[in-house]
């Protein structure tokens, strides 16, 4: 009907000013009738425009997974209406971007003749107009190899030009979807575009995993969609294994956290339902408020994503989703897996078996999560939820915050504390034994330290704990003063816990009394200990307490490591103390390079000032000089255990 | 038709109209007549937007739609107000009695026809959308604009040729009460 409208409102308007026949001004006639031919030529080409973009887009639907599934899921195309401040805040989060289609505005990676090359295969990146297009090594062929109906008699992939579909991430990297030619499954691009950087970066080597595993072909619609969609229904077909995904919405939206809408729309689409709640004469309860929940629940809506979840029926998952709803009870459907009360988790020892690096991948030994995102984790297992009540909106808001860590106003510092612990608010001092004001009497700093890896740098664990000691010991994890103290050993923390908080005294090796934890957890820790050092060696806070002119020869030594998460963290620390700020160095490079890197490195810091070097604990010698002896033996004793962190 | 009517013979301007003659009557009831019902028809089209709010009905307030809500808005506003710029070219043509029936009839008509154009253009591109972008009827409003531009433009052009008559001189006022 659009265009038999179009022309007869064009004949209408014509045959109107026609009526006025020989009246009209000459000069009037000839502008009227290019204006006319104009137009038509104009929505001519508009349309044929139009035309080939929804055949495109018509395409590339088929070949993604579909917005739009049954359950009462409405998207939240329908909230704006009638929430415009919730949605823009919501609009403006990385929650909303955590799954987006390619497009020129949610792409922001360089595609412009772009060629990458890995394992010896090269990847080449075009932009056509609005689409994203890449040529790599075919996806499919691997799987349709191993069906003898597709097979083919080539002994190497062939290479295709794909367009691409989705992407995911949008705060630190951006990872890309690769469409295939069954169903809609999405296969992994091997490069990321590091966005801080402006930089691409192999896939494989953004993650903390031993270089010695093979890369995984990840495959979106098996894990991904799991926390980076709403209301995800993977939908494999039964036999090929071929994927229909459908999900509510892309991205982390409304309904993840406020359940389906429908219902609820459609009550308040009648005015009088909405005056009648205006009024307080009825009550909504056909969606969720998360802020109206018991801590429990409220945190439980975070934790469906932001925990290490179990499936209890991962048929029935596999089918038609989770059937986890905000309100409902989560350990009913998809439990928290907590190590720390594994004999309560019975349906999990068999699947441990089946997977016994799985803890490991995950928990540091004593149970708390050491990978990111996993923050409810550490919630559930803190005396403050527990014993308090504390939730995940005690400090965070969706609606009133920063996008960045959402945390709600007033609650980057001590505030979010003293809300409940009000008895520290003027003996702040006394507790902490560092002056107001310090980074050490931040309650975070000692209370949540940067325990966790992921996304390639350290983040703050979500376990409320105090420092100690023996947890250290205990488990390998590095405890929040010797984060911040870095030049200092265990024994002088113990020492101090012990003055100050009455901890009983541990036993510590030698080496633990005379050596600085961090130089130990550098040079003999295991790759997930040495990341979350090289992180704090750059960390303002900690450089200010232990000062900074000592840490370029082991920043130096871990731009040699095995693992290339350390090396990328320890350069991007290596360039924040003075004299390294233009640094060169690739940390995907070759060993030689790496080991060329490490020379300049330690050339460079020896050529600078030797007097602010602190001798004791940091193998630095009264001269200023690097102990190489002591260095080299504890680098040697480096614990090399293959580590994939599963963040 | 009337065309040598001489610019001399129209009043001053702070005097009442005089009568109209019956030819540019005609023009401006048809003007008026147009503006009224156009009005009507297009606050009833806000009628409508306002009740599409109030039973929130996702084809014109969901995000997906913004690009409708904001073309049948403007089809609103600009209806609204050229049904009034028609009221007002109506009333006007008492004060352009000798106005050039040509230019005139011509002014008329492109006003009529912006008025249909204009807002049918965005109502007709609002109507089909694609993606964030307007069905084909937007195309209605370039040919609509230039039609409103040379009504408005003739109608000024009909006021500032109007040529007024020159205030008495006292020496001509005393010349005449003297020969009185």
């Amino acid at each position: 009907m659009e265009w038999p409208l179009f022309i007869l409102f064009l004949a209408g308007a014509f045959a109107l000013v026609v009526a006025v026949g020989k009246r009209r001004p000459r000069w009037a006639k000839r502008s009227l009738a290019l204006t006319l031919l104009a137009t038509i030529a104009a929505a001519l080409a508009w349309n044929a425009d139009t035309t080939r973009r929804t055949r495109a887009a018509a395409e590339l639907a088929k070949s993604v997974p579909r917005e739009g599934r049954p359950g009462g899921y409405v998207s939240s195309d329908k909230c704006q209406a009638c929430h415009p401040g919730e949605y823009a805040s919501w609009h403006r989060s990385f929650h909303r971007t955590m799954t987006q289609y390619a497009s020129p505005v949610s792409i922001k990676a360089n595609f412009d003749g772009v060629t990458l090359e890995l394992r010896g295969e090269t990847y080449r990146l075009q932009r056509r107009g609005d689409e994203f297009w890449v040529e790599l090594p075919d996806p499919d062929w691997g799987r349709e190899l191993k069906n003898p109906l597709t097979a083919s008699a080539a002994t190497k992939p062939p290479r295709v030009w794909k367009r691409l579909g989705l992407l995911t991430g949008s705060h630190h990297m951006q990872v890309f979807w690769v469409p295939s030619r069954h169903g809609n499954t999405q296969y992994v691009f091997p490069f990321v575009w590091l966005l801080a950087d402006r930089r691409w970066a192999p896939l494989h080597d953004t993650f903390l995993r031993d270089p010695k595993l093979p890369p995984t072909l990840h495959v979106w619609n098996v894990n991904c969609l799991r926390c980076h969609s709403t209301g995800p229904q993977p939908r494999p077909e039964a036999g090929t294994g071929v994927f229909d995904t459908r999900t509510g919405e892309m991205g982390i939206a409304c309904e993840a956290c406020h359940g389906p809408a429908e219902e609820h729309v459609r009550l308040n689409q009648n005015p009088l339902h909405r005056v009648a709640l205006r009024l307080g004469a009825k009550t909504e309860s056909a969606i969720v408020n998360p802020s109206r929940l018991s801590a429990a629940r409220s945190s439980q809506v975070c934790g469906q994503c932001h925990g290490i979840k179990w499936i209890l029926n991962q048929p029935a998952f596999l089918r038609e989703g989770f059937s986890f709803r905000p309100g409902l009870d989560l350990d009913q459907s998809t439990p928290i897996i907590r190590p720390s009360r594994l004999e309560q988790q019975p349906w999990l020892h068999g699947p441990l078996k089946a997977q016994p690096n799985f803890l490991a991948e995950h928990y540091w030994s004593d149970g708390e999560v050491r990978v990111s995102g996993r923050e409810f984790n550490g919630l559930v297992d803190s005396a403050c939820h527990e014993k308090g009540g504390l939730a995940c909106v005690t400090c965070h808001s969706m609606h009133q915050s920063d996008p960045d860590d959402q945390l709600a106003r007033d609650m980057g510092g001590n505030f979010a504390c003293l809300q409940c612990h009000a008895q520290y608010r003027d003996r702040l001092t006394e507790h902490s034994h560092h002056a107001a004001g310090s980074t050490g009497s931040l309650c975070y700093n000692c209370h949540m330290p940067h325990t966790v890896y992921g996304l390639m740098k350290a983040i703050r664990t979500h376990k409320i704990a105090s420092p100690t000691v023996q947890s250290s010991l205990q488990t390998g994890r590095p405890n929040a003063c010797n984060l911040c103290h870095l030049d200092q050993t265990l024994a002088w923390t113990a020492t101090y816990l012990h003055e100050w908080y009455r901890q009983p005294a541990p036993q510590l090796t030698d080496q633990q009394q005379s050596t600085a934890a961090s130089v130990l957890w550098a040079l003999k820790g295991d790759a997930g200990q040495r990341a979350l050092i090289a992180w704090h060696m750059g960390w303002e806070p900690a450089k200010h307490a232990s000062g900074d002119a000592w840490l370029a020869p082991y920043l130096a030594q871990l731009l040699t490591d095995p693992y290339s998460t350390v090396r990328y963290i320890s350069h991007r620390s290596l360039r924040r103390l003075p004299g390294f700020t233009e640094f060169p160095y690739e940390f995907v490079a070759a060993g030689a390079d790496r080991e060329q890197a490490r020379l300049r490195a330690l050339n460079l810091w020896a050529a600078q000032e030797k007097t602010e070097r602190r001798s004791n604990h940091i193998l630095i010698a009264p001269d200023g000089t690097l102990l190489r002896e002591p260095f080299e033996r504890l680098l040697s004793e480096r614990d090399d255990h293959s580590m994939d962190l599963q963040e | 038709m009337n065309t040598s009517i001489k610019p001399t013979a129209e009043p001053p301007p702070n005097s009442k109209p005089p009568k109209p003659r019956p030819d540019v009557e005609a023009v401006a009831r048809k003007q008026l007549h147009f503006g009224w019902w156009s009005l009507l028809v297009f606050l009833t089209l806000g009628f409508i937007l306002e009740a599409l709010h109030a039973f929130k009905v996702g084809a014109y307030l969901d995000v997906s739609n913004s690009t409708r809500r904001l073309m049948w808005t403007l089809a609103h506003a600009h209806g609204t107000l050229l049904a009034l710029v028609n009221i007002a070219f109506g009333l006007t043509l008492q004060w352009l009695p000798a106005w050039e029936p040509r230019l005139r009839d011509f002014a008329s008509t492109c006003l009529i026809a912006a008025t249909l154009l204009i807002p049918g253009g965005f109502f007709l591109g609002g109507a089909y959308i694609h993606a964030g972008d307007p069905g084909i009827g937007i195309f209605l409003l370039p040919l609509g604009a230039l039609l409103l531009f040379i009504g408005v433009l003739l109608t000024a052009r009909g006021f500032a040729e109007r040529k007024l008559p020159s205030a008495p001189s006292p020496t001509a006022d005393a010349k005449s009460l003297k020969g009185k």
